[in-house]
């Protein structure tokens, strides 16, 4: 996958800010939710006699329960809930150490299973070298996704952060970009909005803030066409270091004439 | 979505989008479309199409002797065999419609490319942080493509079974690293030279030495049934080990008196492995510049084929990829000088879509006299030889845990009585193993046993009730690698053992009340750890386990806590200001502590830690809070002052492992084949003194 730019003209100057989700789009998520699910289920393995399809059965019942009890808010993702829950199911009641213990070795495993994609860095860097303002809009809890911004060292990168705790709602909700928008401040130029998923991040940008967005894509992603496509598809960070370059070597050649 | 994930692992191994890999992969399909090595000619394919003809896979050898053809053309084992015969046996079936040649050299040569990109990814595998340093001096190395697609070798395959034999014993497999060393005996002889270093690698690394048996018993066992062949074939064992390459080893030789040489290879080869011997732990990045090393002086003082030069190759990138880019461009200078020489001087191959026919070497069709032909021969020697100084500079001289590694650790433990030493020493041998560790505890040089008068005088805390100045002649002695006598101090019996042999060890672990006493052993401790413990804890501690555990009285126990005060104050507390790291345990509800209800019950507790200006903590913390979901509180006092971390939270074996992992680099070297990970605040001190410790063993360098 290469740099492809569907709209030009959105993707004509630099942007006023730039707004990033977080999973799958500054990492892959499913390799490290995979290692993680995988842990957790051995965990189960060894210490509550379960096979591997009673717990992945449990854990997807719990799941479900818990997404639709708690549609739309942070919490319907907590993994805390999740294994409480499933802990339930499996017939042993409320377990809050097993449960807290479960939950540990999920985010323990999934952190240190993540990687972030290559280039990540060097594009925030130049951004703030730009001067252009950044921020994450995220769903999930607070509590974890700050875990994860301090484990990958990219507490320094960012000038704000929402989650979907804090705004109330996931996206598409309007309510996280809007909350986005409100911390930025006055943001005179097109803000560009750069996520992995094509409704919440990609739609939902366009939609509530009137965004440009642009696509993070790579296995598993998918990319859709017509008005619903991005304003952009990437693949590599790097390409979006080039376009940025480029858009900045532009404005000061203007700037110079 | 499967397709596209198994492109996105091959991406992120191979770099499939890199340039650097699109013209190296461009280079080798030309190659394998268009040419035809000479050997692939005369030799490989004769043999490999002759037994597919004949239906002789059991014994190609015999089949190819019974056609009389050239009796060199396959001087290798079953294994190189059985690896060779799919796709070129997939080829001559093509070429058996069409009667030519050109889809078993096809076949063979991606054969070759498919094991030169295995190759490839099992280098970046084992050193992924220089991708592009190794797609520069691995695939696009003028040695790897001359050898493999124009002059047409074959050792590729059993060097990638060495390389994978390596990468298992990185991983801790003996019997598979065990098995493919064997493969990669069975498919080409030489690789013998490299088995005892993996040998040495597995004896000298303490740690390891359970591996070497299943290695062992897997090498040979493998070797031995893959050279089966050789037992029944007297044509396999003719052209296998009758072979004129085998005597090249003999070629450079001193002469003797009586007709007798001495054969400066082997010399040199001996003395190679008595270094290796020589050196206390290999690290693995050392146990791969040994090999380099020892590959390299092969080729070098041999008339060695061309395929030869081939062997050192893998694991010169892996040294290399982490050195200056001038070091890249020598090393790949060296390759220009090698291929340019043996374009001249060694077989080359057809090209039959140009009607080419460049088989023969280049210098008689220049026409260049000898004499050039020695200057060439004359360099490329000369840039051998300064790529093994290069390697012996970067691989072992400025290896870093070669340099660390030539004196033991020493790890300082103090601290008051029942603040938790000899707890932190278990915790700390649990992870470096018993069999790397030399403890010496400061009990053991207490004057007098436990019954003797003079202990109503004096505490224990006195520096003039026990034996410091021996103590610290025998932490030194150990520190320098001596063994010493010493006597043990039974807590049970109150009375000290009879003399014993103690021997020194990589990891020193000192503690005692007095552990940091003497400038001498503090200022030699590599890590120098002072345990302090929130005094109502001390109390509640010492009283559990004394009276408790060693069925002391409590009335006396008590009674010795106020008259230890002044010496605790006067010649305990003060070393706390040598130390690298200050652990002071502290009760997180103190009010429980004096609750009579809770006596019984273990205090929960949160662990602060006072480190040294300059220690790294940033990355420490952030793993705390990431990976063990840990509360953090960094307070930096005043220039100069130290650091206070306080730490609070449950943490589990597996978090204290997982983040070790994160924080140090090359743990592997510096932990015991299964560590014991502590939960709770022992499995952080775990953490937070091997952070210290790579610290300073990082310092030593400096």
């Amino acid at each position: 996958m290469s740099l492809t730019i569907n709209r030009t003209d959105a993707i004509a100057a630099r942007p006023g800010a730039v707004i990033f989700d977080t999973d799958n789009t500054l990492y892959p998520y499913d390799e490290a939710h995979a290692a993680a699910m995988d842990a957790s289920r051995r965990k189960a393995m060894r210490q509550l006699s379960l096979s591997p399809a009673q717990f992945d059965d449990a854990y997807a019942k719990a799941r479900q329960q818990i997404k639709a009890r708690l549609e739309g808010t942070a919490s319907s993702h907590s993994r805390l809930l999740y294994f409480q829950r499933m802990l339930e199911i499996v017939g042993l009641r409320t377990q809050v150490l097993l449960a807290l213990d479960f939950e540990q070795t999920y985010w323990r495993v999934f952190l240190t299973s993540a990687r972030l994609f290559e280039g990540v860095k060097d594009f925030l860097d130049d951004l703030r070298l730009a001067g252009i303002p950044t921020a994450i809009v995220t769903d999930l809890t607070a509590q974890i996704q700050f875990r994860k911004i301090v484990y990958f060292g990219l507490d320094h990168y960012f000038d704000y952060v929402v989650t979907s705790e804090e705004a109330g709602f996931d996206k598409p909700h309007e309510a996280s970009f809007a909350l986005t928008l409100e911390k930025l401040g006055d943001v005179r130029r097109p803000i560009w909005m750069i996520g992995d998923n094509p409704i919440c991040d990609i739609q939902g940008a366009r939609t509530c803030i009137g965004a440009v967005t642009l696509q993070k894509a790579h296995a598993g992603v998918k990319v859709m066409d017509g008005d619903a496509a991005p304003d952009a598809v990437f693949g590599h960070f790097s390409e979006l270091r080039t376009l940025m370059r480029r858009l900045l070597e532009r404005e000061t050649e203007r700037a110079a004439a | 979505m499967g397709l596209a994930r198994w492109v996105d692992d091959l991406e992120r191994h191979l770099r499939l989008r890199d340039p650097l890999f699109q013209i190296g992969l461009a280079i080798r399909l030309s190659l394998v479309l268009l040419v035809v090595p000479a050997t692939y000619g005369h030799w490989f394919l004769p043999f490999l199409q002759n037994s597919i003809a004949a239906g002789a896979m059991l014994d190609p050898w015999a089949a190819h002797q019974a056609t009389g053809l050239d009796s060199h053309a396959f001087p290798y084992g079953v294994s190189m065999y059985l690896v060779l015969l799919p796709l070129t046996a997939i080829g001559a079936m093509i070429d058996g419609l069409g009667g030519s040649q050109a889809a078993g050299a096809i076949g063979l040569g991606l054969t070759i490319l498919v094991l030169d990109l295995t190759m490839l990814a099992v280098l970046q595998r084992l050193r992924p942080e220089r991708p592009r340093r190794l797609l520069l001096l691995y695939w696009l190395s003028p040695i790897v493509l001359f050898i493999g697609y124009w002059h047409g070798q074959l050792d590729l395959v059993p060097l990638l079974l060495l390389v994978l034999a390596v990468l298992s014993i990185r991983q801790h497999l003996p019997a598979s690293a065990g098995a493919l060393m064997g493969a990669a005996i069975a498919a080409k002889l030489s690789m013998l030279i490299a088995s005892p270093l993996l040998m040495i690698y597995l004896i000298v690394n303490k740690r390891l030495r359970p591996l070497l048996l299943p290695f062992c018993t897997a090498m040979v066992g493998i070797a031995a049934v893959l050279q089966f062949p050789l037992l029944i074939s007297p044509a396999a064992r003719s052209m296998v080990l009758g072979t004129p390459e085998m005597d090249k080893v003999y070629d450079l030789a001193i002469s003797s008196s009586g007709g007798l040489e001495i054969y400066l290879l082997l010399v040199v080869y001996i003395l190679l492995m008595f270094g290796a011997w020589s050196i206390r732990r290999i690290s693995f990045d050392l146990l791969i510049a040994l090999i380099a090393i020892g590959f390299l002086v092969t080729v070098l003082m041999t008339p060695a084929s061309p395929g030869w030069f081939l062997w050192p190759m893998p694991f010169v990138a892996l040294i290399f990829a982490t050195a200056r880019l001038q070091t890249t461009l020598i090393v790949m200078l060296f390759g220009f000088i090698f291929a340019g020489f043996h374009l001249m001087r060694s077989s080359g191959a057809e090209v039959p879509m140009l009607g080419l026919d460049l088989t023969l070497p280049w210098a008689d069709t220049l026409g260049l006299t000898e004499r050039e032909l020695s200057i060439w021969l004359s360099l490329l020697v000369a840039a051998g030889i300064v790529t093994s100084a290069l390697l012996l500079r970067e691989g072992i001289w400025r290896n870093d845990y070669f340099r660390i590694s030539r004196r033991p650790i020493l790890i300082g433990i103090a601290g008051d009585s029942g603040s938790g030493k000899d707890t932190l020493a278990d915790a700390m041998i649990g992870l470096m193993g018993r069999e790397s560790v030399a403890h010496v505890s400061g009990d053991d040089y207490h004057h007098w046993d436990r019954s003797k008068p003079m202990w109503q005088v004096l505490t224990h805390l006195n520096p003039n009730a026990n034996d410091l100045y021996q103590y610290q002649q025998d932490v030194l002695s150990l520190a320098g690698g001596q063994s010493i006598l010493s006597r043990h101090y039974d807590h049970e019996t109150g009375r000290k053992s009879k003399p014993r042999r103690q021997s020194s060890n990589d990891v020193i672990i000192a503690s005692g009340l007095h552990a940091l006493y003497h400038p001498a052993v503090a200022e030699r401790c590599d890590v120098r750890i002072f345990l302090d413990m929130d005094d109502k804890l001390r109390r509640h501690f010492k009283i559990r386990r004394d009276v408790h555990e060693r069925r002391h009285k409590q009335e006396n126990v008590l009674a010795s806590f106020d008259r230890r005060q002044p010496d605790r104050e006067n010649f305990i507390l003060p070393q706390s200001e040598n130390a690298d790291l200050v652990f002071s345990l502290r009760p997180l509800h103190p009010a429980l502590l004096e609750d009579a209800s809770h006596q019984d019950d273990l205090p929960r507790l949160k662990l602060c830690a006072r480190l040294r200006r300059g220690t790294p903590y940033e990355q420490l913390v952030r793993i705390l809070i990431g990976v063990c979901g840990l509360h953090v509180e960094v307070v930096l006092s005043h220039f100069g002052g130290p650091i206070d971390v306080t730490l609070e939270g449950d943490v589990e074996p597996e978090d204290v492992q997982m983040a070790a992992w994160e924080l140090i680099p090359n743990l592997d070297d510096l932990v015991t084949l299964k560590p014991t990970w502590q939960g709770g605040t022992n499995g952080l001190m775990q953490l937070l003194v091997l952070n210290q410790t790579a610290y300073a063993l990082r310092n030593r360098l400096a």
